[in-house]
């Protein structure tokens, strides 16, 4: 539901007699939320570091694919167990070094960070574009296109995901590539993202369709179509302004489970692989005997910094969807 | 009532039609020959030619097609390992046994995980979502709803290692969780599940606390239950009778949706606990190119999706009685 | 044969030979001095030579295990399910290893010692090891009286055609081919041509090759001689099949049995119950003993999970082994290093050795200069460090491994005991001098999760010294066939070989022997080398086993230090560990892993 018209009558902003838009009183709000703000910063930090990540690398002085377990052999057992305690963190290696070849872990958390937010920017994009395009359109047009739609939704829906994930990932990044040659990086993140792009869309969608369903019978559409305004014009200027809303309030949720989603995939190993530095592969390497056993502390850095991106993306989302619309507020 | 659910079943049979189509063409898209894995050493091309036939893949697709889907419905006596009866699909590849043996055979490891599972994070979850509500805005209300905040962002790929590397190689307070039979041992199948099944809770568990929370809220401030309150009703009285129906709705939804999904094979959770459930057996047809097997666990799971949100959907009708199954 | 054939599944496993002398008189796991001369000791064991035990030793019973007592259940969990019961598809280290327990072949190793290292070949189902008055041109062999089948029935010489015989049928695939290629004197797979469909549409094998004159004799013919033979019979692969019960195909899931189990039941991929076979005569036996009543063997458990329940030993683990399972990386440190559980851990040599490839049917390789900058560039240490360090597997020199006859531990051309993490200054000069500096080299790896480790960091260190490598991932259950395609596109790719018996006959013709090169051989490198082919061919006559052992071991070292098709990796270490409760554990260097014959419940 869209609170397009959400205009408290006594607030005190109103005896200066200046009309503000939902946004502005949206950003009101949301100032005024100071979890929503603090999240807002952890999450901007997130995004800032991993685009920064070359940088800061080549500040600290080491790259992600150095195998210090061959070029510093002084530092680990026979097995790569570094040494030291904790994963060896010193001053020259910050978040310590990874059991088995030996990897500098705090710039492939930096990198595995960007790879992931990449890839799941990337996804979260397009599967907005494509629910916002599905949705609205079945909710507007109704009729055949509705019915098509939404079925297309309910199958999609059925797939059992991590499954279809797993058998396709092979097939697309066989379909880019020749089994002859190695398969680049680019490969596999492209792969990843049309496959869950593809069967990321269908909730957004379907909030879409409500909304426009329930927006359509209102009387400014009305007003429009008999005024006779084309489909795609009332679409545009009437329809989309309103399920702003909606799509902001779900791509703040959408985001973090194509993250963790991502993550889950690179884990089971059939999404980034070594030596890419992916968070969910370093997920992967954490649960290995050998980090168990002698490591944990490994463990902590990815799991950690997910859990902080994570709670401060959904208390984001919560902040941002209190803000437009009061009512909810605890 | 029954013609919902004569329509939705129906339904349900188009999409399973449809995904065994797409799982068909998915798996003729892959890279990897599995008669190159029955082969084995010495393979000449006369021997893989003979295993293609063995297996059938020599013959066109929409044949093969139209073959899998006479044996679901009729079953097979075509194949060399021995009869199959409907529904039959067929021998897995790489191990020569009936799939829906193997479907059979897994299912009890991914029944015990999920309905223990469920079991423990309903408990946990709606109770701390209820607390959470009555107390509402309260210390223990707030502690709460930011504990379920944090660990509902944690994940499995974490937080099943971690509780390995704590509770099991560290300290060794725990052995290691594996799927040992219930009609052998009750006691061992409690122990060795029972790791999983508090990770899975405690992740799962913080959603519904969340929702029941929220949901609940909503609900004391609904008309009906105010005006319940106006006219002297107690609070638990309120609580308990009145509101709970109403937040039912969103709440068995969401179970309705993990139930399916847990049903079809929690992959990660099996996968890291290393638990023989149907999730393995879908990563071991993957990666074994085995088209029965995959063909089995991608309908299984599906069909337990489906089913999930048909009694879901017809749920609703109980709880909701405003809601028309039209 | 290949380490792990066509399954080579991701675990971190760890893999090594040897036996603990279990009376205690090895010194303490954790002094690395005393653990390398133990391991010496373990590996000269294994290269004294195997000699051949006359009809007494043949006879059965068995030499008791000291304090064997019968009885109870042992439960063997196992990383790798069963894929063929069928004793001639068996030819891997774990389906080999655990049909020690149900099939019987006319020979076997016989361990002479209770620490798994010293053997003979004996008659197993013969009255002894074969005899020859022609230099092993021809064979003969008696068969036992009172051998019986596990359905009661008799073994005959009928049977023992049978098992030869179905061998050349086409749905025969994946079991050892020595003794087939001898029959047919022919290498590579022309040998099926001798009887194409087996003996299932009524042809048999000419007398010439094969006699069965009556119900209890034997004789093999070969056009050259292979005084081998009774090692080569040795193997499960070659078993007794029974010619009435061979239901073809269906017999690998269902097999008629021979050896002190029979298979109660099965189900692959779960778990395999083992019970006591009443038709199997201990008299007639000398290898096997039948202590334990009932084997529960449990499949699809990794390294990991075996060994932390065989640490914990608790409950039912104290009545556990595994036969397969090596103690896992991660655990090692701990196994080696607590006194609590040197009773119960063995280890020592795997006949595997790992090499790297490369393919010389590749223009780009043909340059010497290239090879031998591969060789001084490759890392070995990620070998080493992605299977568990320095106790799961040994830097190598050359390609003969400590088990086997003719290794020499002073032979090491590329200097990797010095540097195991490469050399690429010396590599990059090379190049210079070729003028490849900045070539492309494709890698193909195994896609497991060794392989993904290994391959990462060799490929950093190839790069460093000029090359560019293009790392491509091979998915494991195919990977062999894949590198053993004549055309394939990669230039260099791992593959681990073990001898088949401690000979290395078994290891230098089939990757050496560049007439042998075809689709699906073993000659991963497609080594056509003149010289290799005709030293070959001159040391397969000589009949004296030390003059033998010292000519492959030159050949080997030129092999490696002057042709350069492949790049030693690794020699493979196991560690393994038992329940406290069993007894009679012991690591047979032949059989490369815990001998399940001699186990028993205390």
């Amino acid at each position: 539901m869209v609170d397009g018209a959400a205009q408290p009558a006594a607030t005190p902003e109103a005896k200066a007699l200046e009309g503000r838009s939902p946004g502005q009183l949206m950003w009101i709000r949301f100032k005024r939320d100071r979890t929503g703000v603090i999240s807002a910063f952890v999450v901007i930090f997130f995004f800032l570091i991993a685009a920064a990540a070359p940088l800061i690398a080549k500040l600290y002085g080491k790259n992600p694919y150095t195998v210090y377990a061959d070029e510093r052999p002084e530092l680990f057992d026979s097995a790569g167990v570094p040494v030291q305690p904790n994963g060896g963190i010193s001053s020259e290696f910050w978040f310590g070094l990874e059991p088995g070849n030996g990897y500098d872990v705090f710039t492939k958390l930096l990198y595995g960070i960007r790879t992931s937010l990449m890839i799941s920017v990337a996804v979260t994009i397009a599967a907005v574009l494509t629910g916002i395009l599905l949705g609205v359109t079945a909710g507007y047009l109704g009729g055949r296109t509705d019915y098509f739609i939404s079925r297309v939704i309910d199958f999609l829906l059925a797939f059992p995901a991590q499954l279809f994930f797993i058998a396709s990932m092979p097939v697309v990044v066989s379909l880019f590539v020749s089994p002859t040659d190695e398969t680049p990086v680019y490969v596999r993140v492209v792969a990843l993202i049309l496959v869950q792009w593809f069967l990321g869309w269908m909730s957004l969608g379907r909030v879409l369709r409500g909304t426009t369903l329930a927006l359509r019978e209102r009387e400014f559409i009305e007003a429009a179509r008999v005024s006779g305004a084309p489909p795609g014009r009332i679409i545009r200027r009437e329809l989309l302004p309103n399920v702003v809303t909606p799509i902001l309030v779900q791509g703040t949720y959408l985001l973090p489970n194509f993250v963790t989603a991502e993550a889950g995939l690179s884990f089971l190993g059939v999404g980034i692989v070594e030596p890419t530095p992916d968070w969910g592969q370093m997920f992967s390497k954490a649960s290995t005997e050998l980090v168990m056993q002698n490591d944990i502390t490994y463990m902590f850095f990815p799991g950690i910094s997910m859990i902080i991106f994570i709670v401060a993306f959904n208390l984001l989302g919560d902040s941002v969807r209190d803000a437009f619309d009061p009512k909810t507020a605890r | 009532m029954l013609r919902f659910l004569a329509r939705r079943s129906l339904g349900a049979l188009v999409i399973l039609f449809l995904l065994s189509v797409v799982t068909f063409l998915l798996f003729f898209g892959m890279p990897r020959d599995p008669a190159l894995l029955m082969c084995g050493k010495g393979c000449t091309p006369a021997n893989l030619e003979n295993i293609h036939h063995v297996l059938g893949l020599d013959k066109s697709i929409p044949e093969q097609y139209a073959i899998f889907l006479h044996n679901i419905v009729l079953g097979s006596n075509d194949f060399t390992q021995g009869p199959c009866p409907a529904p039959c699909f067929g021998y897995s590849y790489h191990t020569n046994e009936q799939v829906w043996g193997t479907l059979m055979d897994r299912l009890p490891t991914t029944l015990s995980l999920t309905l223990g599972g469920a079991v423990c994070f309903l408990i946990i979850g709606l109770s701390t979502g209820l607390i959470a509500a009555w107390k509402r805005g309260t210390l223990i209300d707030k502690s709460f709803t930011a504990g379920a905040m944090v660990i509902s962002s944690m994940q499995i790929y974490f937080l099943g290692p971690l509780a390995l590397a704590v509770l099991v190689y560290q300290t060794h307070i725990f052995d290691k969780p594996a799927y040992n039979d219930f009609t052998a041992d009750p006691v061992t199948w409690f122990t060795g599940l029972i790791i999983p099944w508090v990770v899975l809770s405690t992740i799962f568990a913080s959603q519904y606390t969340r929702m029941a929370r929220s949901s609940m809220i909503e609900q004391l401030q609904e008309e009906h239950v105010r005006t319940a309150r106006a006219k002297g009703m107690s609070r638990r009285y309120v609580f308990f009778r009145y509101a709970w129906r109403g937040s039912l709705i969103p709440i068995v939804t969401i179970f309705g949706i993990d139930l399916g999904s847990l049903l079809g094979g929690a992959i990660i959770t099996e996968y890291t606990f290393g638990l023989p459930g149907l999730g393995r057996l879908a990563v071991e047809s993957v990666f074994f190119s085995d088209l029965p097997l995959l063909l089995g666990v991608m309908l299984f799971s599906a069909t337990m999706i489906l089913l999930c949100n048909i009694v879901v959907d017809a749920a609703y009708a109980f709880i909701d009685p405003r809601v028309r199954l039209a | 044969m290949s380490k792990g054939g066509r399954h080579a599944y991701a675990a971190l496993s760890v893999l090594a030979a040897g036996a603990l002398v279990l009376t205690g008189c090895s010194k303490g796991g954790s002094d690395t001095g005393d653990n390398k001369k133990q391991d010496k000791e373990n590996a000269q064991r294994q290269q004294a030579t195997i000699k051949f035990g006359d009809a007494a030793d043949s006879q059965g019973p068995a030499p008791a295990v000291p304090g064997a007592k019968s009885g109870g259940t042992i439960a063997v969990p196992q990383r790798d399910s069963l894929a063929h019961l069928d004793p001639a598809q068996i030819y891997v280290s774990n389906e080999s290893q655990i049909a020690q327990l149900y099939h019987r072949g006319l020979t076997g190793f016989k361990a002479t010692s209770n620490d798994g290292g010293e053997h003979e070949v004996v008659g197993d189902l013969a009255t002894d090891a074969g005899t020859t008055t022609d230099g092993g041109k021809t064979w003969k062999y008696t068969l036992k009286d009172g051998i019986k089948f596990a359905d009661g029935s008799a073994i005959t010489s009928k049977d023992v055609r049978q098992t030869f015989e179905r061998l050349f049928a086409s749905f025969i695939n994946t079991g050892p081919t020595f003794i087939q290629q001898w029959m047919a004197n022919t290498p590579g797979a022309d040998y099926r041509k001798l009887l194409p469909d087996g003996p299932y549409k009524g042809k048999h094998l000419p007398a010439g090759v094969l006699e069965t004159p009556d119900a209890k004799t034997v004789v093999f013919h070969f056009k050259t001689a292979h005084a081998d033979l009774p090692y080569a019979l040795g193997m499960v692969g070659y078993a007794v099949v029974s010619q009435k019960g061979d239901t073809k195909e269906k017999y690998d899931k269902n097999p008629v049995t021979s050896g002190p189990y029979k298979i109660q039941s099965f189900k692959s991929g779960k778990s395999m119950v083992l019970v006591k076979n009443p038709n199997w005569d201990p008299k007639t036996d000398p290898l096997r003993h039948q202590y334990v009543d009932r084997f529960n063997v449990t499949f699809n458990q990794q390294y990991e999970d075996s060994t932390k329940a065989l640490i914990a030993d608790s409950g039912g683990e104290q009545t556990a082994v595994s036969l397969q399972n090596s103690v896992d990386a991660g655990n090692l440190a701990k196994v080696l290093g607590d006194p609590k559980m040197k009773s119960r851990t063995v280890k020592g040599y795997q006949p595997f050795v790992g090499q790297m490839n490369i393919n010389l049917s590749h223009p780009a390789m043909k340059d010497k200069k290239v090879r031998e900058a591969i060789a001084y560039a490759l890392p070995v240490s990620p070998f080493q460090r992605a299977y568990g360090g320095g106790e799961a597997m040994e830097i190598p020199g050359g390609i003969i491994s400590p088990t086997v006859t003719g290794y020499d531990p002073n032979f090491d051309p590329w200097g990797k005991k010095k540097k195991p993490a490469g050399d690429p200054a010396k590599a990059k000069k090379l190049l210079k001098e070729a003028g490849k500096v900045g070539m492309k080299l494709t890698f193909g790896y195994i896609n497991s999760q060794e392989g993904q480790s290994y391959s990462t960091a060799m490929a950093a260190g190839l790069e460093k010294a000029g090359f560019d490598v293009q790392r491509q991932e091979i998915p494991s259950e195919s990977f062999y066939d894949q590198v053993s395609k004549i055309k394939n596109n990669y230039d260099i790719f791992n593959t681990n070989w073990g001898a088949d018996w401690p000979s290395p006959s078994t290891v230098i013709p089939p990757l050496y022997d560049g007439r042998t090169i075809a689709d699906g051989a073993s000659n991963y490198s497609q080594i056509n080398d003149p010289k290799v082919n005709s030293e070959i061919d001159r040391i397969n006559k000589i009949t004296d086993p030390v003059k033998a052992a010292a000519a492959w071991g030159k050949l080997g070292e030129y092999i490696v230090k002057d042709v350069v098709n492949v790049v030693p990796t690794g020699y493979f270490k196991q560690v393994q560990i038992a329940g406290s409760k069993i007894g009679g554990v012991a690591y047979d260097d032949v059989i490369a892993g815990i001998d399940p014959r001699r186990l028993y419940v205390k």
